[in-house]
């Protein structure tokens, strides 16, 4: 019995010692050793860059452009959106795509680059992305989280009235634009893939979307103000690039062409009937031709009509994507100029526009035998005019010419969607889309099911799909 | 006197010698062979002996009114009272009840069963050989109470869904520890469910198995704590025999499979909508076939067409005059009969010190795909036991096993077998499916282009859906496992009563697995070509140091005690290389497959390496009283690497159970045994490895519907945290469970009957718990929800004739468990996997796996809300739809024993469970589906889904259905509408009964042995038939219910395009030399 003690009282305390030893190799055993365990603002930072750009050109502008009528849904998921049956966890993915992807990594680069000691240029950059990515947040679902956004402090961040988000969005923009302009703290070279960290760009950018958001909230003079100072180069686009990498391709050509979801959407015929230059209802004139356009645009084939998914089309491979463009600017000049200053300042812009697109404008390698857009005069929009057959005020007649371009040249963003609800009750300028079923147009994204379940302070009752936002009131 | 608790056949008995009788004699088996190493036992003493290698056997008993007990195993216990009698034959009769009379514990010991105080199941060797299986896990169905076998499909080497006693953990997993010869071994199921993949487990040789254990409860398998909160299942490999002259064995078996079950589709009806013909649709819902004018159809050879793989060629259709369908066609062109051929050989053989037992086996089977479906498997055993002194012995059990399979990609996705052939319409000719589309009559070929119904002129780079043949014959997706399952056990046992051994395994395996892709597959992952190579090694090393002793406490007393230490380390390292978008054509046909067909950037690399360490030390003490009560304590400390920073470094788990023989008590002469069992366990899980720190990682954006931008392919390429936030004070999860139960045996053992209610709770449960995006990150792994099990089972046997030469007996099995999840920490619900209309779901106050989706609006009362046109609407909000969890499950065997015939019957049935029919559901809504060109006429107007009137007289294609507000019709517009699956269908409408009632197994057989087989040099020759799986009764239309989506997952209960199920009829021939 003696050895039989010994053993066992020995094997115990053996073993209650080694126990713990044996299993933590001094602590790391359990730290994944595929991934790092930190990383620097410069990495993040493209992190941030291609999460925008799933949230910019990904399913949120396909969404939107559903509801906004550029695109129709046949067959399966966008079929039922189409017909504007939603539920709140078809929203998860794109709510990700707003906090996490792009947001949330933007906010990181930017807390990465502090700690390093960075200030200026770096930071300004990262706070621009971080009000692309809330601008675009609040115009799609209305209140949402600003100042308790990311916070480890805040288990249920509370959401803020849409107006002050837009508000809390410009001043973040007006900081940005002052780190843009500190000369120093540019971020390390091929870390910003837009720009490659040219301040002069993103200031650009940075008013540009000053200005976008100005006209969501209906402020057009201080749109036009800030417009002045937006993107004024095709150069200085902020445009997703693409390449011929799988998995950095065109993500119009990855839904349309590579996907096996693309049979299931395509382009609405109104949006056709309105481009098509064989159709009754183009609007090409004398001093319009859209061939071009139509052609750099769209394509038919065995599904429909779809974005042009070859080379020097929309959704070609390797075709950039617009997120906060130079014709957007012109275009906001335009209606901003029209509205808070007068018809000429507003013609004048177009006109600007016009000849931009006379030169090529933003297509690929274009044909310019097929475009043609002669300037407008006065007189074009003077009842009996080419551009106001229908007996309108000729104020009116331009302003519905530019909503109807900005309609087209923002084919495929999520700006089309902001551009209907915001002028749904112009009726006489609007474009004059109709719902696909029912009486309503569809005014929101809804709250994803993620946020309901784990964020007490989502609104309640939840506002519906045809609740209109704040802004649109 | 001191003994070694456990007896095994080479234990050395100490005889004392004081007897006063001296008796000797011979013990014999049914064909009066001598039977080596049967146990002698004088009854209520530890004397005893084994029979020499020509069954004789001599002893020394106390007096002459001794009780003799001769054992062995797979024979029925002999009581012999010694009498005046000196000299002895005992005829020993096999044991055809398959109760076993000796259990194996956790650890890998024997125990007498009669001893143990928690329920036990033992599968023998005999009856996995019966179930004529190509692999174990599917040899266990219906075998044992609580276990519940959930098939994958009839795919060869299709892996099983194991749970014993419900589901007592959240998540993935959820299957019982597997040990083999005392060391746990890898059971995993690696990879996408669209696939069918493997079980692990299936890698051991059927043959090869002696024994298989289940430990259901806690009590049972506490001693492997964190590595049992599922149960475990103890696997014994055969050993050779001591004392016993060369045997060896030769067996073949052939094997004849068919599709089970096949879906109804309808061949009236065309392709097209509202009844008009249209070789675009994606619809069956086109004109009548029977109404079309016959003769050769109308083609446009003027421009665009196609030549396929066998230079037919393909013009755009003007009218569809032809009649001809071609459902048979194109199923008999994917599908064929399955077969496999098993060869195996084994040897065994002993003397005084030592025996050998040696295996070689082969199985090849090709699956009822008719291309690239097939399982292969080799095995090589050498178990090896050695006396080295009278103190050492050397165990060496080493195995080699080869897999190599190609599968067939299934279930939900374009790329797959059934979603595209059971969507085709009738009147599709299917023969084309490769080949060169031309633009015009003038134009150049464009080659390899990939047609389907969705496309039939090849005319997109988009099929839509996969060709059935494109799936079977362009995709290709090989597995080739190497794997090596080695265990050393050295034993000193320095005194009588003392033993203490080493046991040391290695469990390693290596998996190559090659996909590839003939560029146009439909899925766009696969569109423009995918090759990828995946190696995975994965290894687990267990030691254990045991001392166990055993001590007698005057003549009625006897303590036992075990100590022991366990360390368990396992590795994975896997690497693999993917391409897309080949820059030179290459198909799976031809030799190519190289890494560099791609641009660098189209090229991706995987590496992952994994480490998880644990380590316990482990005590059990058993103290019997009066050869009546039997109580065995244990206790595990244990420690793993998995554990939080923040967390208690060890944690304990405690059982105890007790066994009460009451047989004294009760005086009557029906009454052979009684026992009272109770046990009390606490078991454990782990954290999974790397959940409690924040990690960096290189994320690729998934665009929803869409493509994928991966930062590394950006600038100087991205990290970022990532969206798991990290937790350091995990701990293990903790299941508590009690259990009462009682073994009864009357009429001289005849009539067994064995219950067991048990109810468990684990705590602590692991849960993903979402974050709201808008803090930054989306999960983070955290202790806290709560599961519990309570169930019920029932085991009862009769012998109803038991002669020597006639033998007939029943077996009934009943399981019931009932599942409840009672704490999901606010998380309202979380999926476990299935479709995005349909899937199984955690959800508080259900069931485990409950199946969500979109459902039928009710108002407060619970009556259905129609509209105005009668039919039912849709609630805007999904919710759970159905539960596929069974009520309780049974089976059903019986045995005749004829002279040398035998004939087993295994009936097996599955009760109370739902099941969502999403392929019917699509099938109505594509207008493939049989009953769907169901024509009705109408005696008076009736209203379909959108409101037309649908006037009396007129025939229309549809039923008519009340739903409450009077008849409607239900149309192509009901079942493209809520009706169907897509644009919203209402997936309640296709829940459905998926009980069934199956006869697993039929098996006849005839063994031969006498004179002629003799001079032929045999021993015996027996010949089987089996049929697998031959008969079914269910409600549920078109594929076996037992089939899952999800593979081998505990998200079950949805039917999915998923691959067939099977029946088979198999012949085999063993020869004893």
């Amino acid at each position: 019995m003696k050895l039989f003690n010994k053993i066992l009282l020995g094997s115990l305390v053996f073993s209650f010692i080694a126990c713990e030893n044996l299993v933590d190799g001094e602590g790391d055993i359990n730290i994944n050793p595929n991934n790092p365990t930190s990383t620097g603002y410069q990495n993040i930072l493209i992190t941030a860059e291609v999460g925008t750009m799933i949230l910019q050109n990904g399913e949120s502008a396909r969404r939107a452009g559903i509801f906004a009528g550029t695109h129709t849904g046949i067959d399966r998921q966008h079929q039922g959106y189409t017909s504007y049956t939603v539920t709140t966890p078809d929203f998860d993915d794109l709510w990700d795509d707003v906090f996490i992807n792009s947001y949330r990594n933007a906010k990181f680069s930017e807390e990465a680059a502090i700690e390093e000691g960075i200030t200026g240029v770096t930071i300004g950059i990262t706070q621009v992305l971080q009000a692309l990515a809330l601008g675009t947040g609040t115009s799609l679902y209305g209140d949402i989280p600003f100042d308790e956004l990311i916070n480890v402090a805040f288990e249920n961040p509370a959401f803020e009235p849409q107006t002050t988000v837009y508000s809390k969005v410009q001043g973040l923009l007006d900081i940005a634009i002052v780190n843009l302009s500190a000369g120093i703290g540019r971020p390390a070279s091929g870390a910003d893939v837009f720009f490659d960290g040219d301040p002069e760009a993103w200031t650009q950018v940075a008013y540009t979307l000053k200005a976008r958001y100005h006209m969501h909230t209906g402020e057009y003079d201080l749109a036009y103000v800030a417009a002045q100072n937006g993107v004024n180069s095709p150069e200085n686009s902020l445009n997703a690039p693409h390449s011929n990498a799988l998995e950095a391709s065109n993500l119009n050509w990855q839904f349309f062409a590579n996907g096996s979801r693309g049979p299931d959407l395509v382009v609405s015929d109104f949006m056709i009937n309105l481009v098509s230059p064989s159709s009754a209802t183009s609007r090409g004139n004398a001093k319009t031709n859209e061939t071009g356009r139509y052609n750099f645009l769209f394509e038919s084939n065995a599904i429909g009509f779809q974005p042009n998914q070859s080379p020097n089309g929309l959704a070609g491979q390797t075709v950039s994507e617009p997120i906060t463009s130079y014709q957007e600017n012109l275009l906001i000049l335009a209606e901003s100029g029209y509205r808070s200053a007068d018809f000429n300042t507003g013609l004048g812009h177009l006109n600007d526009f016009r000849s931009f697109m006379a030169s090529g404008g933003y297509f690929v390698e274009p044909d310019l035998t097929t475009v043609q857009y002669d300037d407008y005069v006065a007189a074009d929009f003077d009842n009996g005019g080419i551009e106001n057959q229908d007996g309108r005020s000729s104020g009116d007649a331009l302003l519905r010419e530019i909503l109807e371009e900005r309609y087209i040249t923002l084919f495929s963003q999520i700006e089309v969607f902001n551009d209907t609800r915001r002028t749904e009750n112009e009726t006489i300028v609007r474009v004059p889309i109709s719902p696909n079923t029912g009486d309503n147009l569809p005014q929101r994204f809804i709250y994803a099911q993620s946020e309901i379940d784990r964020n007490s302070n989502t609104p309640d009752p939840l506002p519906k799909l045809f609740d209109k936002t704040e802004v649109n009131q | 006197m001191i003994k070694s608790l456990v007896g095994s056949i080479f234990c050395l008995f100490v005889i004392v010698a004081h007897a006063q009788v001296d008796i000797s004699g011979k013990v014999v088996d049914a064909d009066n062979a001598a039977i080596i190493g049967a146990n002698i036992i004088e009854q209520g003493t530890s004397n005893g002996t084994i029979t020499d290698i020509d069954g004789n056997f001599r002893l020394s008993v106390l007096s002459n009114q001794s009780v003799l007990e001769i054992r062995s195993v797979g024979f029925k216990v002999i009581n012999q009272k010694v009498g005046t009698q000196t000299k002895f034959t005992f005829n020993m009769e096999e044991d055809v009840t398959e109760l076993g009379e000796v259990v194996i514990t956790a650890l890998g010991f024997e125990k007498n069963a009669d001893e143990v105080g928690y329920a036990n199941t033992q599968v023998k060797s005999e009856t996995i050989i019966k179930a004529a299986e190509p692999n174990i896990l599917n040899s266990l169905s219906g075998k044992a109470t609580g276990v519940n076998i959930r098939r994958n499909s009839g795919d060869p080497g299709a892996g099983a869904y194991i749970q014993l006693r419900g589901a007592s953990t959240l998540g993935g997993g959820g299957q019982p520890l597997i040990v083999v010869d005392g060391v746990p071994i890898s059971n995993d199921n690696v990879g996408t469910s669209q696939i069918a993949q493997q079980s692990r487990l299936n890698d051991i040789n059927p043959n090869d198995i002696q024994n298989v254990s289940i430990l259901k409860g806690a009590p049972a398998a506490a001693l492997w704590g964190t590595a049992a909160l599922n149960g475990a299942i103890v696997i014994t490999t055969k050993s050779g025999k001591y004392n016993q002259k060369l045997k060896v064995s030769v067996k073949s078996t052939y094997s004849i499979d068919e599709i089970n079950r096949r879906f109804p589709l309808q061949s009236r009806f065309g392709q097209g909508n509202n009844g008009v013909y249209n070789p675009s649709a994606r619809d069956s819902w086109g004109d009548k076939i029977a109404d079309r004018s016959g003769g050769a159809d109308e083609f446009d050879t003027s421009g665009e067409f196609f030549v396929d793989q066998g230079g037919r060629t393909y013009y755009p259709i003007l009218a569809k005059n032809s009649q001809e369908t071609f459902n048979d066609e194109n199923f008999d062109q994917v599908f064929q009969t399955g077969h496999f051929f098993e060869n195996s050989v084994s040897m065994t053989a002993g003397n005084e010190t030592g025996n050998v037992f040696f295996s070689l086996s082969d199985m090849d089977q090709e699956g009822i795909i008719a291309n690239n479906s097939d399982y292969r498997r080799t095995t090589a055993r050498l178990n090896i036991e050695q006396i080295l002194n009278d103190k050492i012995t050397l165990n060496v059990r080493s195995a080699y096993t080869k897999t190599t399979s190609n599968r067939i990609r299934r279930g939900a996705q374009s790329s797959g077998l059934y979603l595209g052939l059971l969507r085709t319409p009738a009147d599709f000719e299917s023969a084309g499916y490769r080949g060169s589309y031309f633009e015009g009559p003038d134009a150049s070929p464009i080659e390899n282009r990939h047609r389907s119904y969705r496309s039939y002129l090849g005319g997109s780079t988009n099929p839509v859906y996969n060709h059935p043949l494109w799936t079977t014959k362009e995709q290709e997706d090989v597995a080739d496992v190497d794997r090596f399952i080695n265990n050393i056990k050295l034993t000193y046992s320095p005194t009588d009563w003392l033993e203490v051994f080493a046991r040391v395994g290695l469990d390693t395996y290596t998996e190559e697995r090659v996909q590839f892709f003939t560029p146009g597959s439909a899925s766009g992952t696969f569109r423009t070509g995918l090759f990828e190579r995946e190696i995975r090694k994965n290894s687990i090393l267990n030691t254990d140091l045991i001392a166990r002793a055993s001590q007698r406490i005057g003549s009625d007393f006897n303590l036992s005690a075990l100590v022991g230490f366990n360390y368990n380390q396992r590795q994975l390292v896997s690497s693999g290389n993917e391409i897309a978008n080949f820059i030179q054509f290459a198909d799976v046909s031809g030799r190519t497959r190289d890494m560099d067909n791609a641009l660098p950037e189209n090229r991706t690399a995987t590496s992952v390496t994994g480490e998880t360490r644990t380590a316990a030390v482990y005590t059990e003490i058993t103290f019997d009283a009066f050869d009546q009560l039997y109580v065995t304590g244990t206790l595990r400390s244990e420690a793993v690497s998995t554990f939080g920073s923040q967390a208690d470094p060890t944690f304990l788990f405690p059982s105890i159970s007790v066994a009460w023989q009451f047989t004294d008590l009760i005086d009557a002469k029906f009454f052979s045994f009684g026992k009272l069992r109770a046990s009390y366990g606490e078991v454990g899980q782990a954290p999974g490895r790397y959940a409690t720190n924040n990690e960096i990682v290189q994320p690729s954006y998934s665009d929803e519907w869409g493509g994928n931008l991966a930062v590394g392919l950006y600038g100087t390429g991205g990290f970022t945290p990532g969206v798991a936030l990290g937790n350091p004070n995990l701990r293990p999860e903790r299941k508590k469970e009690f259990e009462i139960g009682t073994d009864l045996r009357f009429l001289d053992n005849r009539l067994t009957f064995s219950g067991t209610y048990y109810s468990n709770i684990t705590e602590d449960l692991l849960l993903q718990v979402p974050i709201a995006n808008t803090r930054g990150y989306d999960r983070s792994v955290s202790n806290g929800a709560d599961i519990e099990n309570q169930g019920l089972e029932l085991d009862f046997g009769y012998s109803i004739i038991r002669k020597k030469d006639f033998n007939l007996g029943v077996n009934f099995l009943y399981t019931k468990n009932t599942n409840l999840v009672t704490n999901l920490l606010d998380v309202e619900t979380l999926p476990l996997g299935g479709l995005s209309a349909v899937n199984a779901r955690i959800v508080e106050g259900q069931q485990l796996g409950v199946l969500f989706g979109s459902r039928t609006l009710r108002d407060d009362a619970g009556n259905i809300v129609l509209d105005r046109n009668g039919f039912p609407q849709q609630d805007e909000e999904e919710g759970v739809i159905g539960d596929p969890n069974p009520d309780w499950r049974g089976s059903f065997m019986t045995s005749l024993k004829y002279k040398n015939f035998s004939l087993n019957l295994l009936f097996e049935t599955f009760q109370g469970a739902d099941i969502y029919a999403g392929t019917k559901s699509v099938l109505y809504n594509l207008g493939t589906w049989g009953a769907s060109a169901t024509e009705t006429t109408t005696n008076q107007n009736l209203l379909d889904y959108n409101g037309n009137v649908i006037p009396a007289g007129s025939t229309f294609r549809g039923v008519v259905k009340d739903f409450g507000a009077g008849p409607v019709a239900l149309t192509e517009a009901w079942y493209q509408g809520d009706g169907g699956f897509f644009s919203g269908g209402n997936d309640e409408l296709f829940i459905e009964d998926g009980s069934w009632t199956r006869l697993r197994e039929i098996s006849l057989s005839y063994r031969m042995n006498g004179d002629l087989i003799k001079k032929a040099g045999f021993e015996s020759v027996q010949v089987t038939a089996t049929g697998r799986n031959l008969f079914l009764w269910t409600e549920f239309e078109g594929n076996d219910p037992d089939t899952n989506l999800e593979g081998v997952s505990p998200a079950g209960g949805i039917d999915y395009f998923n691959n067939p199920s099977t029946r088979s009829y198999v012949f085999s021939i063993l020869l004893n030399f």
